[in-house]
């Protein structure tokens, strides 16, 4: 019964009694507010909870029934003095919480002149953060004390921008916009780490590279448990391009800072994979400038394409967790496919079009059942094409 | 045909005295009855199977969690793909609140007790009320078969433009037609109780002489009918939108999206208060008769029921203080909803009051009474951070959410409905269910509760989003708890279940008043015949509390009254 998962989170409830077993970390500017108006709220509610408790458990004790109580003893039925008495406790207790509650909800619905915008996408299932010069991410990245803004509309159905850390949660409503705003307190652990180099990037790389060719061989044999060759890591990581190199780099930074990250979560029910549309929160340091964003080969462009826009549903790296939707992590070109009418196809480039500018042209069968369709996304004819290149070799870049 | 009347005869015996379960036979007898007493028991059984139907999904979503600790355990597979558990949720929701909760008081306990407890024969309108009863029944079948065989994935909120525009599911039409129907059975049952309370009160019976379950059953009537048609209008325009596609809610249409959050919480927050004042007014029943002793301040109890049933409409902005209304109106709105605090909070003096220099017997039916003041004291003060606007920021829409409506909804209602069917059994059937069985189900029942919802309060204040297939592995050891919890919450209403049954085979024979209760109803047999009462010995009434002429007989375990009820209160 004990798994590591319930093992590990047991610790954490046993950890958080010390101050933290009602509310995450406090990591926003919001935070602190809040947090004093609930603890506040909280105790009143355990006062009250317990006087009434206590006092019912002790009359039901003290004037049960027996042979010599059993009869109620004649008191008043009704005294205005008292029931108004303890009307007015209630009253003057409550005229407080509604204050505190006004107050901080001003100061969190207020927005600072100067913050930093970032405009925000809600779509099914997913995030799209876009910075001032351009710069889209799938996580939302800020700078460390200074006040940020996200301006919000969503492409479909209600979404909810949720970030626990910060004490924030605003809806995300077609047709409108809505904004929300935070300092974030403290940089994440790593997010702005340098850049791997030498030695160390060179060890992160053939970690990959073996990988790689363990899932190569897999593909051939799939009931084989095959190791990389020391040889053929060397071999690869020797004839690697200086580009490609640095691009292992980048994305090592990446996911770094992303494990590290706040967890952010769509709150308000949108269809069937609402409970996967997350993202992390990166908090850099004060002086951090979002990347200019730079155009890399069709297959690069595709691949953030497909990191943005597919990523939540179809997986590529073989050793995330699977999940029920069509997976890459083995590629798919030339696969065959069965189709929810029974047909079969062979994939080619024109199926990777058509599946996605017309996602209801051919279904593919599936434990998603017939009426879930792929999103139809937003894409222009050339980002279509970088998607389909990386489609094509979803693993690694093409030589 | 026969079956129904050879149980009955079985039961009862050939040779019992006539009363309304003997006094006609057969199925069909039933299905045309006009006896407000046998509408009421067909109500019961309809709404007994709805809760087994939410309750079904109940346990389903929380088997689903124990084994859904997101990515961590999502290769130990979960037993529910995203879809089935998003139409798991919604039937559980939308059959305990459409199904269960709004018509569980008022229209099975109050349609079998509202007109004896007046002193009445029947309601006013008999025939109206079996029309309500079809309707219901209509409804729910509508709405039962849309859940089952088209799917329903939006919530028992139906929130646009999620429902109307995009949602794959084809239940979404039918079971809102379902709900729209069922909304009709509402209202008509609400207009027969207003007039029968206003024209079939007992001779010496003034408005201040009724128990008070009838003024919260008054109050109740009074949302019904008001708050419905608001309803019913909402649901024809989301059907609207969503076959013909005129835009009203979806902005790829024109429309408007949270003004259907309007509209639906316009009807919906009061529809909070269709839940709980019956509950309410079960508790004052069960907390004076079983202290013996009359219910401390009569009168502000009864005007606290129309109070919250009027301020109730006035608070439904206080489920959308994120939804990107107006600072101003939320405010507005926050302020109206901490009034509302005020007599509910005072109720619950009022029932300690009561019990002050009581004589106090601890029966199942006061277990109950007992539990609904612990369980809705504890969900009213989890609604002050929801109220409060900065701190309901956070908790909106997380486990919290769902916590403190659990303890209010379903402790609350729940707990007065099952206080209620103890109170009422041996009026209902003549026959006393046994003391030991039934505590034992209360302890599993109560026990089960808390363990079920206490550590969703944790986790949601923690940040754990409700509606979510799959979580992160923090919040795992909390749902792990929470299922337990529901088990024997599930373990507890299969004992009560078997202890009802059984008691109606085996049960000892009920005494006319067997708790020492002073309201009409216990001046009846039990069960009472055809017409509640005794021709020849047409009720008379006074003061509902007056316990001071009530005597036990120990030697038959039934009280009787030595002299007529007072008129007059004795202070």
């Amino acid at each position: 019964m004990l798994n590591p998962t319930l093992h590990n989170s047991i610790g954490a409830v046993l950890a958080n009694f010390g101050g933290r077993l009602v509310l995450p970390e406090a990591e926003s500017n919001h935070a602190s507010y809040y947090d004093g108006t609930f603890d506040f709220i909280n105790y009143v509610t355990v006062f009250f909870f317990v006087a009434i408790i206590v006092v019912m458990v002790w009359f039901v004790w003290k004037y049960r029934r027996t042979a010599a109580n059993d009869r109620a003893a004649d008191v008043a039925s009704h005294n205005t003095g008292l029931e108004l008495a303890w009307s007015l406790p209630p009253l003057v207790i409550v005229v407080f919480m509604f204050y505190f509650g006004f107050s901080g909800y001003m100061k969190m619905t207020t927005i600072p002149a100067n913050a930093y915008p970032i405009d925000v996408t809600g779509q099914k299932w997913k995030w799209t953060f876009t910075h001032p010069n351009g710069y889209t991410s799938g996580n939302l990245d800020v700078p460390a004390d200074k006040p940020v803004v996200l301006n919000m509309h969503s492409n479909d159905v209600i979404h909810s921008m949720y970030i626990p850390v910060f004490r924030v949660k605003k809806d995300v409503v077609p047709g409108r916009y809505s904004k929300l705003w935070f300092i974030a307190e403290n940089p994440t652990k790593n997010a702005d780490a340098p850049l791997l180099e030498g030695d160390k990037l060179d060890s992160f790389v053939r970690e990959k590279i073996a990988a790689e060719i363990v899932q190569e061989l897999k593909q051939k044999d799939p009931e084989s448990n095959p190791t990389a060759s020391e040889d053929e890591i060397n071999a690869r990581l020797a004839s690697m391009k200086p580009e490609k190199k640095k691009q292992y780099a980048v994305d090592h930074q990446l996911e770094v800072a992303a494990k590290n990250g706040h967890q952010l979560y769509c709150a308000e029910f949108c269809g069937q994979q609402h409970s996967v549309m997350l993202a992390k929160v990166i908090v850099h340091e004060p002086s951090w400038r979002a990347p200019k964003p730079v155009k890399g080969t069709p297959w690069q462009e595709g691949k953030k394409l497909f990191m943005i826009n597919c990523s939540s549903c179809h997986r590529i790296d073989p050793s995330a967790p699977p999940n029920i939707y069509p997976d890459f992590s083995q590629g798919i070109m030339g696969a065959t496919h069965t189709m929810a009418d029974g047909s079969s196809v062979k994939v080619d480039e024109n199926y990777l079009h058509e599946s996605i500018v017309n996602p209801a042209a051919k279904v593919r069968q599936g434990p998603w059942g017939s009426n879930t369709l792929m999103p139809l996304l937003p894409l222009n004819p050339q980002q279509v094409n970088e998607l389909v290149t990386f489609l094509k070799s979803p693993q690694k870049e093409p030589e | 045909m026969t079956t129904t009347q050879s149980s009955i005869d079985t039961i009862y015996g050939p040779d019992a005295e006539p009363n309304y379960l003997n006094a006609e036979r057969g199925l069909w007898s039933w299905l045309t009855t006009l006896d407000h007493k046998r509408i009421g028991i067909m109500y019961l059984m309809g709404i007994l199977g709805s809760f087994a139907l939410g309750g079904f999904a109940a346990i389903m979503v929380r088997t689903e969690h124990l084994s859904s600790a997101a990515t961590a355990a999502a290769d130990q597979g979960t037993i529910m793909t995203p879809d089935t558990y998003n139409s798991m949720f919604t039937l559980h929701g939308a059959a305990m609140v459409f199904l269960f909760i709004i018509p569980g008081i008022p229209a099975a306990l109050g349609n079998f007790i509202l007109p004896v407890l007046l002193g009445a024969k029947d309601v006013a309108f008999p025939r109206l009320n079996l029309m309500s009863f079809y309707l219901w029944m209509g409804g729910a079948i509508f709405f039962v078969m849309a859940l089952l065989m088209g799917g329903l994935d939006t919530g028992w909120t139906f929130y646009t433009p999620y429902s109307s525009g995009h949602s794959p599911f084809g239940g979404v039409v039918p079971a809102v037609f379902g709900a729209f129907v069922l909304g009709f059975s509402s209202i008509l049952t609400a207009v027969n109780f207003l007039a029968t309370m206003h024209t079939l009160r007992a001779p010496g019976m003034g408005w201040f002489e009724m128990p008070l379950f009838c003024w919260s059953l008054y109050a109740t009537a009074v949302i019904q009918i008001l708050a419905t048609p608001v309803l019913a209008i909402t649901l024809l325009l989301l059907i609207a939108e969503r076959v013909l596609h005129v835009g009203i809610f979806d902005p790829a249409l024109g429309g408007d999206p949270v003004l259907f959050q309007h509209f639906f919480w316009f009807y919906s927050h009061p529809a909070v208060y269709i839940m709980i004042l019956p509950a309410m007014g079960v508790v004052s029943e069960l907390i004076a008769t079983y202290s013996h002793k009359e219910i401390f301040g009569y009168k502000f109890i009864a005007f606290s029921s129309l109070a919250i049933a009027l301020l109730g409409f006035l608070v439904w902005g206080h489920h959308m203080f994120v939804s990107g209304q107006s600072a101003l109106a939320g405010t507005i709105f926050s302020l109206i909803t901490f009034t509302i605090a005020i007599p509910s909070a005072v109720k619950v003096f009022n029932w300690l009051a009561t019990m002050y220099k009581g004589s106090i017997e601890l029966t199942n039916g006061m277990l109950y009474g007992l539990s609904f003041i612990w369980v809705f004291s504890l969900g009213g003060l989890t609604g002050l951070p929801l109220a409060t606007m900065v701190t309901d920021v956070h908790l909106h829409d997380t486990y919290f959410v769902v916590a403190h409506f659990h303890y209010v909804m379903v402790g609350g209602t729940v707990f007065a409905f099952l206080g209620g069917l103890h109170h009422w059994w041996p009026k209902m059937f003549g026959k006393m269910a046994s003391r030991l069985g039934g505590f034992i189900a209360w302890v599993l029942i109560f026990g089960g509760f808390n363990l079920t919802f206490f550590p969703q309060f944790l986790m949601g204040s923690q940040g754990m989003p409700r509606r979510y297939w799959h979580y992160q592995p923090e919040f795992h050891v909390y749902h792990l708890i929470s299922s337990i919890g529901a088990y024997i919450q599930l373990a507890g209403f299969i004992t009560l279940a078997v202890v009802l049954l059984q008691s109606l085979i085996k049960g000892r024979k009920a005494a006319a008043n067997p708790w020492g209760g002073t309201t009409l109803e216990w001046q009846t047999t039990s069960p009472p015949p055809h017409l509640n009462f005794d021709e020849a010995n047409m009720p008379v009434a006074g003061n509902p509390y007056d316990y001071e002429n009530i005597e036990h007989n120990a030697d038959d375990d039934e009280y009787v009254r030595t002299r007529p009820q007072s008129t007059a209160r004795s202070h």
